[in-house]
């Protein structure tokens, strides 16, 4: 049986492209529709032409959206395989923007993601291990500084936006668990008063800067990487954060221990 | 060159036109938005347009809009397709003259910022 295991130093990239190829089947089509998540809307295809009335930033006729979709699946199909993903993130990505540019509203942050995840696990050597069709890597070195450099980045833009927000004064998380984001029930202690949301608020900041630190410097990867899954299982409970989560959890994957990454080929 | 732009260039471009849409600033705002809509001088209410629009996302955009609503990156995007909110209200309305403010709040404590457009509808 011919082997998927590929070059032992890029294993991380191959398991993170595997995974995140997983999560952006599961987020647009209907495969989980038998355990009726709240993301899964109509026929469960995401961005499906409906009869509703829409807000389109880029109008396309009705059977192109359909052949964008069917196009963006199989572009996912081929990453999570690892079959030529090179071309298929590549569908995959601006397929899922055009269809997205149907409905501006439907922009979140967890879409653009998944879309803007595909893309660069196009450009790097994912297909170089744990693919179907395995590529030897071009330049294993730079491809895993990338994805690297781009999750860490999450958290730090993200503490970026919570510093230049509300967060810090309590009243951002008030407003997030008035509105129904946050599981009253489960945070609601931790969360009753002004003081108790403001110190929560500064551990979080605090927390994603020292994750998106932590995780690039090797010394500190593995406290950094229990950090951030915990973090995320955290949110995943007491929090709707559609499925960003499991996004970031299959993209930390490129932290994972790899063998003793080799020059780069030609 | 495309790791920069992934990593740096997007995100900070979305900051500088004040959305921060593309940069991860998820749970991090709390912008707010409220949506009043009249045709031909009388009330429309976001959520009876909402109603007629269902199925999909402009329809969540707009149900409960009457109220301030804390969702930051529909607040962003309401701004910046408040022309075609009011044309899709054409269709409820057709003839009408359309008027449509969008009511803005940054912060929880900060002072409303209104922006309006007046669409005529074609019969």
């Amino acid at each position: 049986m011919r082997s998927i295991a590929g070059a032992p130093e890029l294993r991380p990239l191959g398991l993170a492209r595997a995974a995140f190829g997983l999560v952006f089947l599961l987020r647009t089509t209907p495969v989980l529709a038998a355990f009726h998540p709240t993301f899964l809307t109509g026929s469960g295809w995401l961005g499906w032409p409906d009869a509703g009335w829409h807000v389109a930033a880029l109008e396309l006729p009705r059977s192109v959206i359909e052949l964008l979709v069917i196009a963006r699946t199989a572009g996912a199909l081929a990453v999570m395989l690892g079959f030529h993903t090179r071309i298929a993130g590549l569908v995959a990505g601006i397929a899922g923007y055009l269809v997205l540019a149907q409905d501006p509203f439907g922009y979140f942050h967890h879409l653009h993601l998944l879309y803007l995840g595909a893309i660069l696990f196009a450009v790097v050597d994912a297909d170089a291990a744990c693919a179907v069709r395995l590529v030897p890597g071009r330049s294993p070195r730079s491809s895993l500084l990338l994805m690297r450099a781009f999750v860490a980045s999450i958290y730090v833009w993200a503490a970026i936006g919570k510093l230049a927000s509300e967060w810090g004064t309590g009243r951002a998380l008030a407003l997030f668990r008035e509105s129904g984001a946050l599981d009253r029930a489960l945070v609601g202690g931790l969360l009753a008063t002004p003081v108790r949301c403001a110190i929560v608020e500064i551990a979080v900041i605090t927390g994603e800067l020292a994750i998106g630190a932590g995780l690039l410097w090797p010394r500190t990867r593995r406290v950094a990487l229990g950090a951030a899954i915990a973090m995320h299982l955290g949110l995943e409970i007491v929090a709707h954060v559609d499925s960003i989560g499991w996004q970031m959890l299959a993209l930390l994957l490129v932290f994972t221990r790899s063998a003793p990454l080799r020059p780069a080929t030609q | 060159m495309i790791g920069a732009l992934a990593i740096v260039v997007l995100p900070a471009l979305s900051w500088l036109d004040g959305s921060g849409q593309l940069a991860w600033t998820m749970f991090s705002r709390t912008g707010q938005y409220r949506l009043v809509l009249t045709a031909d001088g009388k009330q429309l209410n976001p959520t009876e347009l909402a109603v007629a629009a269902s199925p999909g996302p402009t329809a969540f955009a707009l149900a409960g809009a009457d109220h301030f609503r804390h969702q930051d990156a529909l607040r962003a995007t309401m701004r910046r397709h408040l022309d075609d909110v009011a044309r899709l209200a054409c269709r409820l309305r057709p003839g009408a003259t359309i008027h449509a403010r969008l009511e803005e709040r940054m912060h929880t404590t900060s002072e409303i910022i209104a922006n309006e457009t007046t669409v005529q509808c074609a019969r």
